[in-house]
């Protein structure tokens, strides 16, 4: 995707020197904007944010240099260089002094001015990101977790009772919940917060690599064994290892992590004796482990080691009163990580955002954000630029908010939407399965299950 | 007269065609800015009637520097002369400093209309062989 041009402000009152500068700007890549005076400066700003200002000093209404510090104030990321024909040292510190980025001096050397822009330009789009990552972090309420609802609250005295112990914790949650947000945040409360933090994805291990990849392998333990391998057990020693989606996991990997819990020592295979780790663990699953165990895809005695305390992550439509903080929040985060200015969400467009059931919960939020702040350039979101399902949601009764949910129909509802939205990541990502992944939060292995599931066809995923 | 205008037009871009279309687009900048030139010494000549040293300084300080980006040397030297003259109240000076930058607007005129015709007819002579 094209990134948009950066934007130049030259504010001269003679006509002419506007042209050439225009000429060489747009020549350079930029889109550039020319203005006689101060007071249209004033007025092209409310109407856009540029990248950088070119401020001559000797305007018809105002002296350039006392403009310099109303500008800073008012838009504190945008370089101004001044463009001066007194090439004074005195106009030069009072215009630095001001707070100007530079000055360049006329007659204008466009080597030198287009090396001052380019560097200007660099300048602010860090400036931005730097800003925008600060504002992500400030939002935050409880170690990376966003949300100030009552589940939240919960879910955040859970953590801070549990982590200084070293009790097994299983967290339960929808997909997109933040189950590995929380399993980090107990590791990062806890005494083993200098350790390492493992994350495992089990069901995107091949199934025959499962237990080399958790307890590690000898040298020539099996074919194409051609080194030595530390397991994930043993790489989490002094530290937590993470198991998400334990449900995913064979019935004898089970046995042998089960045996593991009990002694914590890990033999590799290949190997004659075992070594004894330091390791906490904690577990993850999106489904009903009850349920689990009666079709035995999860050993009772694995569970009950494994959920010595138990999390909830309450879904999104739980705790609506939470999006309009992800949603800054993911704007933030966002705008820093693509360079963009976006910064304000349309009272409209949030309404929508609320009131919207997220199948996909906080991950489908993100997604979404994301999107938007990478496909426009604008400065506010806005319900234009919302997707269908969203913009205009199916209307319920009144009082449906409120109303506990029934079982059956949100799950046909939320693999409706699994569905829908694998098929638009694939689309966004021509098709490629690895990049669709990544934009899911989903491993390969698990976004071909899905596409089997749902019968998306090989076929689709060719590039376009 | 030394014409430096080449060295800050933009680096090739090893496109000829696309090279060709900026000095083109930079030459006609440079013709409007010559044709302007006289009605701002007009108006000039009107404030040293009305004795508006001022007004004078700033019109010649703005034509120093927007001539100079043009590459228009000797017109920028001479508007900075003007500039000195309306700063100590000099009209005789201003007067005869108002006439040198009209011969002197003249004078690039003509030059840079023959650079238009010499390279309008470089280009004939591409198109005839």
């Amino acid at each position: 995707m094209a990134e948009p041009a950066p934007v130049i402000l030259t504010v001269d009152d003679d006509p002419h020197m506007l042209a050439i500068i225009e000429h060489h700007v747009v020549d350079w890549g930029y889109i550039h904007r020319g203005v006689k005076s101060s007071a249209r400066m004033w007025k092209e700003l409310e109407r856009l944010i540029p990248s950088v200002i070119l401020l001559d000093v000797a305007l018809d209404d105002a002296d350039g240099t006392t403009l310099l510090s109303p500008l800073k104030q008012k838009f504190p990321n945008v370089p101004v260089i001044i463009i001066t024909a007194h090439a004074s040292v005195e106009t030069a510190v009072r215009s630095i002094k001001n707070g100007a980025y530079d000055f360049v001096c006329k007659p204008l050397d466009f080597e030198r001015l287009r090396i001052e822009i380019d560097k200007a330009v660099a300048h602010n789009r860090l400036s931005l990101q730097v800003k925008a990552f600060q504002n992500a972090a400030r939002r935050t309420d409880f170690h990376g977790m966003i949300g100030r609802s009552e589940p939240m609250r919960k879910v955040y005295r859970l953590i801070e009772a549990v982590a200084p112990t070293d009790a097994a914790v299983l967290i339960l949650g929808e997909t997109g919940t933040g189950k590995e947000l929380a399993a980090r945040a107990v590791h990062e409360c806890s005494q083993r917060s200098n350790g390492p933090f493992i994350a495992v994805n089990a069901p995107a291990i091949p199934r025959e690599l499962i237990e080399s990849a958790l307890f590690g392998h000898e040298k020539g333990a099996f074919t194409g064994a051609h080194e030595q391998h530390t397991g994930f057990c043993e790489q989490a020693d002094g530290g937590t290892l993470f198991l998400d989606e334990i449900s995913e996991m064979d019935y004898d990997v089970q046995a042998k992590l089960l045996r593991f819990l009990q002694d914590h020592e890990v033999q590799r295979v290949g190997a004659k004796s075992s070594r004894s780790v330091d390791v906490r663990v904690i577990a993850a699953t999106n489904r009903e482990p009850r349920v689990q165990i009666e079709k035995r895809k999860l050993r009772e005695d694995f569970y009950y080691r494994l959920s010595v305390v138990s999390i909830e992550m309450a879904p999104l439509r739980q705790r609506p009163g939470d999006i309009a903080l992800l949603t800054r929040y993911f704007l933030d985060l966002a705008a820093a990580k693509y360079g963009k200015n976006m910064s304000a969400v349309a009272p409209e467009a949030m309404t929508l955002l609320v009131n919207c059931d997220w199948p996909g919960n906080v991950r489908q939020l993100e997604h979404l954000i994301d999107e938007i702040v990478i496909t426009n350039n604008n400065a506010e979101l806005t319900a234009d630029m919302l997707p269908g399902e969203i913009a205009r949601p199916v209307p319920h009764g009144a009082g449906a908010e409120a109303a506990p949910r029934q079982p059956q129909p949100a799950v046909l509802s939320i693999e409706k939407m699994e569905h829908n939205l694998i098929l638009r990541a694939l689309e966004l990502t021509s098709g490629s399965v690895r990049e669709a992944a990544g934009q899911l939060g989903l491993s390969e292995a698990t976004l071909y299950r899905k596409m089997k599931k749902f019968g998306i066809s090989r076929t689709f995923v060719k590039p376009r | 007269m030394a014409d430096n205008r080449k060295t800050c037009e933009p680096a090739p871009s090893g496109q000829a065609g696309s090279e060709q279309k900026r000095r083109q687009e930079w030459n006609r900048l440079a013709a409007e800015y010559l044709r302007d030139l006289p009605r701002q010494l007009d108006r000039m000549r009107k404030r040293l009637q009305a004795k508006d040293y001022s007004t004078i300084k700033g019109e010649a300080h703005r034509i120093k520097g927007t001539s100079g980006t043009y590459r228009f040397e000797h017109i920028s030297k001479s508007a900075a002369r003007l500039e000195q003259f309306a700063a100590s109240r000099d009209s005789d000076a201003i007067a005869s400093a108002t006439d040198e930058l009209m011969r002197l607007i003249e004078l690039e005129t003509k030059k840079l209309e023959s650079q238009q015709l010499g390279s309008a007819s470089d280009a004939e002579g591409d198109s005839d062989g």
